[in-house]
């Protein structure tokens, strides 16, 4: 059973947002605070009634209400003739797919009205408390959302109560932003191990336990001790019996310990730790289905352990897996086509992204895409000196960097360039590229662009010296400086190092520059003089 | 999907009707899809229950619902599609039965006809709700039927009246393979009182099953043979139904077994020495103060010895037992819980052609009774 998708009243930042999502790997993408953790969450909340290993209900705060819905409702609370006409609830639903199998679950009792299995899952108020209520009103003692006159309660689609224990679907968290450096080794055992076993292995090995236990207790040493102390010694002349503690079914887990290769689980470093349990989810051949929630698989994993992390995670299609992330390289890997944008609770998503940019990054993950994404506008350029000469000029003009406007100026190579596009006619994303003509503005520019050029506004916009004779950035800056002497002079001392290039003749100058491209873009970009810049250049930042 | 057989079991008491419903069960649990066993009451949800963990090491089936009738109707056809009468979701609580008696003046098919103000769906309409729920989805309370059980059980088939019956055919023609066993003539309990189908229901629902049986797919099967009782009880209980009579296959070797009629004053003695349970029509009925139950609750259960206080149509029955009794079928429940022995507690002994004077031991002393002669008239 996958879960086809969720809605969302008034969680937090979330006021009312269906999000689809996909039966294999979704990867909430955003910037910080735009509602990824929280979306984990909510999953975590409906599939397993628990947030972070505790009850939900337990843990009920106003906060988690919709900051906007929970201010209006105060708001009411201090008018003089207090008048409320709907207190503030929470619904949240996950529907799930309607494959025939999992029908117990099914009805319309939800908030769409459509027939398949789900949870629907309320935080509202208890009627039972309502004289209460009324009174603490007249008597202004409600401050805030009463949430301690809430009921919180999980159904079915079907109008059923749902019991978590035999649910079909389970959850399984993976949090690498969590340090717990506790000591006690059960700890470790129970929620970074025990957890994540099948309920039948579980069943074993407590059997196991309990066996090992009688054992001891038949033994014939302790048999005979038990024989000799019934002779000898009597308490309160009642018989006394030498033997194992009966103990709790989960008793087990406190006196197993685990190794890896010779050292204890709980000496290992967190990264490892992790890509055990991890491993252990994966290999897991349960009946129920596997959510696995991901909170950002990039923290605590060198590079290595990641990618080999996320392979495992690719060769498993029976998961439906949820990932928060700011890494491009996960994002790449695991399919554009599965990232879920998120902006201030609002969400989008890449499911028609193009199947060969999908396929290119995939291949080549090293790309910033993620990066891309959440920028408000993206400036492409070449390479380092493109990048850098751009941010000077924008500087010189505005005063401030680029990427403290919102603009962010990426160089990437220019076989790329496409793909890019493609992204950003998907998420309707403003994107300049700044391009050497190479000597053929028609067959470099104008046919390879003309596809994103025309038919959809100015979403793109590509930037090119216009005189072919200029191939490149360093005879374009050569140009635009050479209106005058003291132009010229000014770039020949921006550029110098101790006056290295004052008696250099402009073919001189392009040389040097074109072989020592970073090197002259820094000079420019560090200079207390400020150069000319080329039309197409000023016309990318205008 | 197909329609698949169904099976309707005509069954007499003791002829261990729920041991074959669970041992059905049993041998069919190999499909993904779980079966559901329904009874009327709680008692017979009891039964079940028992009956089944005794086939299975003690233990009920992983894939096993056992609900009762309003269970049924309520968690499996009422809730998940409420929206489509109601308009609104999770509104629908529990059932009330408080209004089964009584006129009810809501207008048919309202909101009022179908529920009370707290929102409990009333008894006697909860099965005809969920019938035109089934409508107004367009079958889909059947379809998530199909798609949860492969079989569905239904125990005290005579209970069923009214739309309960419409809900059947609905039932049988779905691809869940449905199983129900039951007695018509024990028919002393009822779901609800209905307004419709009255020649359908209750006592007659096996005369009606069998005119659609071929429509329905039904496999209509009768099984009159008792395990439960010696033969001497199941000649006399042959007298109160004249149509499908039992025939018993136990043989035992108890002393004092078979039906007698003793007097007032010996009624302590016999008490005492075989520990009888005590068994009266009705909380009307004198028992001498001996702690008792009414027929209705001994439904259902099967007892070493059965000592009656009759009411006056029993006592009228015992002195000539060609008489029919009017509504037999109360009587008839409490007169079929014996194994061995089953006594009447009588004014006077007084002789007719089916019980003649004789006398049974009590440990050393030996008292008169009147018992019941079978061997007379086994072909009567």
């Amino acid at each position: 059973m996958k879960i086809k998708k969720i809605l969302i009243h008034n969680y937090k930042m979330f006021k009312d947002e269906i999000i689809n999502l996909n039966e294999g790997f979704n990867i909430f993408v955003g910037n910080n605070d735009s509602g990824k953790s929280t979306l984990l969450e909510i999953l975590q909340i409906l599939i397993s009634g628990k947030i972070d290993n505790y009850s939900f209900e337990r843990q009920l705060k106003a906060s988690y209400f919709n900051y906007d819905i929970r201010s209006a409702f105060r708001l009411q609370l201090v008018q003089p003739d207090i008048k409320i006409q709907e207190l503030p609830s929470i619904i949240l639903e996950a529907y799930f797919t309607d494959d025939g199998n999992n029908s117990e679950y099914k009805g319309t009792n939800n908030e769409l009205g459509e027939n398949c299995p789900g949870i629907h899952m309320t935080v509202e108020f208890n009627p039972e408390y309502e004289k209460v209520f009324r009174d603490m009103i007249k008597t202004r003692d409600i401050y805030d959302i009463p949430i301690e006159f809430y009921k919180v309660s999980w159904k079915d689609f079907g109008d059923n109560p749902i019991v978590f224990r035999s649910f079909p679907v389970r959850v399984t968290i993976i949090d690498t932003t969590q340090k717990d450096y506790s000591s006690a080794v059960n700890k470790f055992i129970n929620t970074r191990i025990a957890s994540n076993l099948a309920s039948d292995e579980k069943v074993n090995l407590a059997r196991a336990y309990r066996n090992m236990k009688n054992e001891f207790n038949n033994n014939e040493n302790v048999k005979h001790l038990n024989e000799r102390i019934e002779k000898d010694e009597r308490l309160n002349n009642r018989k006394i019996k030498f033997g194992m503690r009966e103990d709790v079914l989960d008793a087990w887990m406190n006196e197993v310990s685990i190794d890896v290769e010779n050292i204890p689980f709980e000496n290992m470093g967190f990264g490892t730790q992790n890509l055990i349990k991890m491993e252990l989810v994966f290999k897991q051949n349960s009946e129920k289905s596997n959510v696995i929630l991901f909170e950002e698989p990039e923290n605590n994993l060198a590079f290595g352990n990641m990618s080999k992390l996320i392979s495992n995670i690719i060769h498993d299609d029976t998961k439906q897996v949820f990932i928060s992330t700011h890494s491009s390289y996960v994002a790449n890997r695991l399919g554009l086509k599965n990232i879920i944008l998120l902006h201030k609770g609002k969400t989008s998503q890449l499911t028609n992204v193009d199947q060969d940019t999908m396929d290119f990054f995939m291949k080549l993950p090293g790309y910033n895409t993620v990066r891309f994404l959440l920028a408000d506008k993206v400036i492409l350029v070449e390479g380092p000196t493109d990048e850098l000469i751009i941010q000077r000029a924008y500087k010189d003009k505005f005063n401030k960097l680029p990427i403290e406007n919102g603009i962010d100026v990426m160089t990437v190579d220019s076989l790329a360039f496409k793909r890019y596009c493609e992204l950003a006619l998907l998420v309707k994303k403003n994107l300049s590229i700044v391009t050497d003509n190479d000597g053929d503005i028609q067959h470099n520019i104008i046919d390879k662009y003309k596809k994103y050029l025309n038919g959809y506004g100015d979403l793109i916009k590509i930037y090119y010296e216009k005189n072919e004779a200029l191939n490149t950035i360093e005879p374009s800056i050569i140009a635009s400086n050479s209106k005058n002497n003291d132009l010229i002079e000014k770039l020949k001392r921006v550029i110098s190092r101790k006056g290295s290039m004052m008696n250099k003749t402009c073919e001189e100058l392009i040389d040097f520059m074109t072989n020592n491209k970073a090197e002259w873009g820094l000079r420019v970009f560090d200079s207390d003089e400020s150069i000319e810049f080329p039309d197409y250049i000023n016309d990318a930042i205008k | 999907m197909m329609q698949s057989n169904n099976i309707v079991e005509l069954a007499c008491a003791g002829s261990g009707k729920t041991w074959r419903m669970c041992h059905d069960s049993i041998c069919c649990d190999n499909s993904s899809k779980k079966m559901l066993m329904i009874s009327y009451t709680h008692k017979g949800i009891y039964s079940i229950k028992k009956e089944y963990a005794q086939q299975n090491q003690g233990v009920l089936g992983k894939n096993i619902i056992i609900y009762t009738w309003f269970q049924f109707l309520l968690r499996e056809l009422i809730k998940p599609y409420q929206r489509s009468f109601l308009g609104k979701i999770c509104q629908v609580r529990s059932c009330d039965f408080s209004q089964l008696y009584g006129i009810d003046y809501s207008h048919k098919n309202s909101k009022e006809y179908f529920l009370n103000c707290n929102y409990d769906v009333k008894a006697n309409h909860a099965s005809e709700f969920a019938v035109l729920l089934n409508k107004l989805s367009a079958g889909a309370v059947i379809k998530r039927l199909e798609e949860t059980y492969s079989c569905i059980y239904i125990d005290e088939l005579q209970d069923l009246v009214g739309y309960d019956i419409d809900l059947l055919e609905l039932l049988f023609l779905s691809s869940i393979k449905i199983y129900c066993v039951g007695d018509y003539k024990q028919a002393t309990l009822k779901t609800h009182n209905p307004k419709s189908n009255k020649t359908k229901g209750g006592m007659y629902v096996f005369k009606y099953l069998e005119t659609i049986k071929e429509s329905h797919r039904l496999n209509i099967i009768k099984n009159n043979t008792s395990r439960r009782f010696i033969s001497d009880i199941a000649q006399f209980i042959n007298l109160f139904y004249l149509e499908d009579p039992v025939i018993s296959i136990v043989e035992c070797n108890e002393q004092a077994i078979g039906v007698f009629q003793i007097t007032e004053d010996n009624a302590p003695k016999y008490i005492q020495f075989y520990s009888p349970t005590i068994l009266k029509y009705d909380i009307k009925t004198s028992t001498l103060n001996y702690p008792s139950l009414n027929f209705g609750v001994s439904k259902g259960m099967t007892l070493d010895r059965v000592l009656i206080f009759p009411n006056g149509p029993l006592t009228d029955f015992l002195i000539d037992p060609s008489k029919k009794l009017k509504a037999p079928d109360r009587y008839y429940v409490g007169v079929t819980r014996a194994k061995y022995s089953l006594t009447f507690v009588v004014k006077k002994l007084i002789e007719n052609k089916y019980f003649k004077k004789s006398k049974i031991c009590i440990g050393d002393d030996e008292i008169d009774v009147l018992k019941f002669n079978n061997s007379n008239h086994t072909n009567n």
